[in-house]
C-alpha cells in the first residue's frame, strides 16, 4: 500500500510539473484570492482588537473651555478639579492636567512630517484646548457619568472612546460584508481555473486513465494523483499568499503604530494561526477542484472498449 | 465461465445492439467471435467488461452475475480478466517494463513483486530485451506483445482480445494469435478473440461465434479442436 502511496504522490507531481503552465496559472489565481481573504480577515480582527481596546480604556479626555486658565480665565484649575471630583464615579486620583502644549506635542509626535502640518497651520500653532484626563470608578455607570460631565460648565466636550469603538464597529461590519463577497466571488473563479487545470491533465491523461480502469483501478487509485496535483496547487498557493500577507501585514502594523494609538495586534500572536489557516484554506480549495473535475468523469467518461 | 441468458441491449438512441443473445464458453476454451461491423460485438464486450448492463437477460462470469454487481466492485472483477486492445493501448512515456508493471501497480502490488514478475511475462512474450524501450521504438507486433504481457501479467481466468491483429501485418498476425493459443493451451486460459480476419480463424480451427444484428447467427459449438 506505501507503495502505492509514494507511486501516486510521484505521479501527481510530476503531473503538475507537465502541466506547470495551467499549474501556475492555477497558483496564481488562487494566492490572489487568498491574500484578499486574509486581508480582509485581518483588518477585521485588528478592528475587533482596537474596539477591545478601546473599550477596556477607561480613560476620558475632557476639554475644556478657554474660560479656563485663557487670558479671560472665570475658572481656576482647583475650581474645575472641584467640579470634577464632585461627580461622585470620578475617580479623583486619577484626575491630570494635559496642557494644550503638551497635548499638542504628544498629537505631532505622531507624524513623521511634523514641519510641514506646522507650516500649514501657519501662527495659530496650537489648535488644542486644555484638557483633563479622568477614570471613572464603576464602569456600568459610564453613560450617566459622560453625561454628568458634558453638562458640567466648563466642559468644551467630552471625547469617549466607546465612541470611537461605535465607528470601529461600522466600519467593521462593512469590510466583513465586502470582504465576503469579494472573497466568495474569488473563491468560485479559483476553483473553476483549478478544475479546468485538472481537466486538462485528465485530458492529457486519458488514455492512462483508461488502461488504469481496464485492468481494474479502483476510483481511489485513479483519483489520487490528481488529488495530489490538487494539493500541491494549493499548498504552493497556501505558503506564497503567507510570505506575502505576512509582509504586507508587517509593513502596514508599523504604520498603524505611529497613527494610532490602539496599535494592532502583534504579528507574532497570529503567525501560527495564519500559516495554518492559509495551508488549510489551499489545501481545501484544491482538492476540491481535483474532487469536483475527476468525479464527473469518473461517473461519465472513460470508456475501456472502443466503439 | 461466461454465460450469456436471453440478453438484450438497447441504446438510449434506439439501436438495438443485441437481441436475445445465449451462449456459453466453458472454462479453458479458445472463442472466435465474428461477424461485421455493427452487428454488437463491441457491445457484447462492453457487457463483459462491465461498462455496459443489458436492459434484459443475465450475463454470469466467472460466477460472478454482473447484472448485480456493484460500481465499486467493478475494478475487483475486472482484475480477473486480462484485456488485450485492436490499438494497444500502451503509455507513450512509459517503458515496456513499466507499461506492464502499471497493470500490477493498479492490483496494490508490491515493488518487490512487480520487480520479479514483469521480466518473466516479458521473457514469456520474447520481449525481455526490449524492457527499457519506449513503445515508439517498437513495431506494432512487439507493441501487441506489450499488450498481451500487460493482460498476463496479472493471471487472468479470462482474455479478452478485441481485433488483436488488426493493427499487425500478417506475419506477426499469425504470431500473436499463436501465442494466444499456446497461453490457452498451457496455462488454460479462457480466451475471447473479436477478429475480422477470416484466414486466422480459419488457419487455428477453434470454437466459432458468430453475430449479426445482434443476435448468434452461427455457434461451431463449444468442441476445442472442431476443425480437426
Amino acid at each position: 500500500m506505501f507503495n502505492n502511496f509514494k507511486y501516486l504522490v510521484r505521479e501527481g507531481l510530476r503531473s503538475a510539473w507537465i502541466n506547470r503552465l495551467m499549474t501556475l496559472a492555477s497558483i496564481g489565481v488562487l494566492v490572489c484570492c487568498l491574500v484578499l481573504m486574509g486581508s480582509a480577515i485581518l483588518v477585521s480582527l485588528n478592528l475587533n482588537y482596537a474596539m477591545e481596546w478601546l473599550e477596556d480604556q477607561n480613560v476620558v479626555m475632557v476639554f475644556l473651555k478657554d474660560t479656563v486658565s485663557g487670558s479671560d480665565a472665570s475658572y481656576t484649575r482647583e475650581d474645575v478639579e472641584r467640579m470634577l471630583k464632585s461627580i461622585d464615579n470620578v475617580d479623583p486620583n486619577s484626575i491630570e492636567f494635559v496642557s494644550r502644549d503638551d497635548g499638542f506635542k504628544a498629537l505631532m509626535d505622531r507624524f513623521d512630517k511634523k514641519e510641514e502640518i506646522e507650516e500649514i497651520l501657519g501662527d495659530t500653532t496650537n489648535i488644542l484646548p486644555n484638557a483633563y484626563k479622568v477614570s471613572f470608578k464603576d464602569q456600568t455607570r459610564y453613560e450617566v457619568t459622560v453625561e454628568q460631565l458634558k453638562s458640567l460648565d466648563v466642559v468644551y466636550r467630552v471625547r469617549e472612546n466607546r465612541e470611537y469603538a461605535k465607528q470601529l464597529e461600522g466600519i467593521n461590519k462593512t469590510v466583513a460584508v465586502v470582504g465576503v463577497w469579494i472573497v466568495g466571488l474569488l473563491l468560485v473563479v479559483s476553483l473553476f481555473i483549478i478544475t479546468n487545470t485538472i481537466k486538462l491533465t485528465m485530458y492529457v491523461r486519458k488514455l492512462e486513465i483508461t488502461i488504469m480502469k481496464s485492468v481494474g483501478a479502483t476510483d481511489w487509485f485513479i483519483r489520487m494523483p490528481f488529488l495530489v496535483e490538487g494539493i500541491v496547487i494549493g499548498m504552493a498557493a497556501g505558503l506564497i499568499s503567507f510570505g506575502l500577507v505576512s509582509y504586507i501585514y508587517s509593513a502596514a502594523t508599523s504604520a498603524i503604530y505611529k497613527v494610532m494609538t490602539t496599535g494592532a495586534l502583534p504579528y507574532s500572536r497570529i503567525f501560527l494561526w495564519l500559516l495554518l489557516s492559509f495551508l488549510g484554506a489551499g489545501i481545501v480549495s484544491g482538492s476540491l477542484g481535483s474532487f469536483v473535475s475527476i468525479g464527473k468523469y469518473l461517473k461519465d467518461d472513460g470508456g475501456v472498449i472502443g466503439e | 465461465m461466461i454465460e450469456f441468458r436471453n440478453v438484450y441491449k438497447t441504446y438510449d438512441n434506439g439501436t438495438k445492439a443485441l437481441r436475445d443473445l445465449s451462449l456459453r464458453v466453458n472454462e479453458g476454451e479458445f472463442v472466435f467471435i465474428v461477424g461485421s461491423s455493427g452487428a454488437g460485438k463491441s457491445t457484447l464486450l462492453k457487457i463483459l467488461m462491465r461498462e455496459e448492463t443489458p436492459n434484459s437477460g443475465e450475463v454470469i462470469v466467472n460466477n460472478t452475475r454482473l447484472s448485480t454487481l456493484r460500481h465499486r466492485d467493478i475494478p475487483y472483477y475486472r482484475r480477473t480478466l486480462g484485456m488485450v486492445f485492436q490499438d494497444f493501448r500502451l503509455i507513450p512515456n512509459m517503458t515496456v517494463f513499466d507499461n506492464v508493471a502499471f497493470a500490477m501497480r493498479v492490483t496494490g502490488a508490491s515493488t518487490k513483486a512487480i520487480r520479479k514478475k514483469v521480466p518473466y511475462v516479458l521473457a514469456h512474450v520474447g520481449l525481455n530485451d526490449k524492457a527499457k524501450c519506449f513503445p515508439n521504438e517498437l513495431s506494432g507486433g512487439e507493441q501487441q506483445r506489450v499488450g498481451l504481457a500487460r493482460a498476463l501479467i496479472n493471471n487472468p481466468a479470462l482474455i479478452i482480445a478485441d481485433e488483436p491483429t488488426g493493427n499487425v501485418d500478417p506475419r506477426m498476425s499469425f504470431e500473436i494469435v499463436d501465442m494466444l493459443n499456446q497461453i490457452n493451451r498451457n496455462n488454460g486460459t479462457t480466451i475471447l478473440m473479436v477478429t475480422h480476419e477470416h484466414a486466422l480463424v480459419r488457419k487455428f480451427r477453434r470454437r466459432i461465434i458468430e453475430i449479426q444484428n445482434g443476435e448468434l447467427v452461427a455457434d461451431s459449438g463449444p468442441e476445442v479442436d472442431y476443425y480437426v
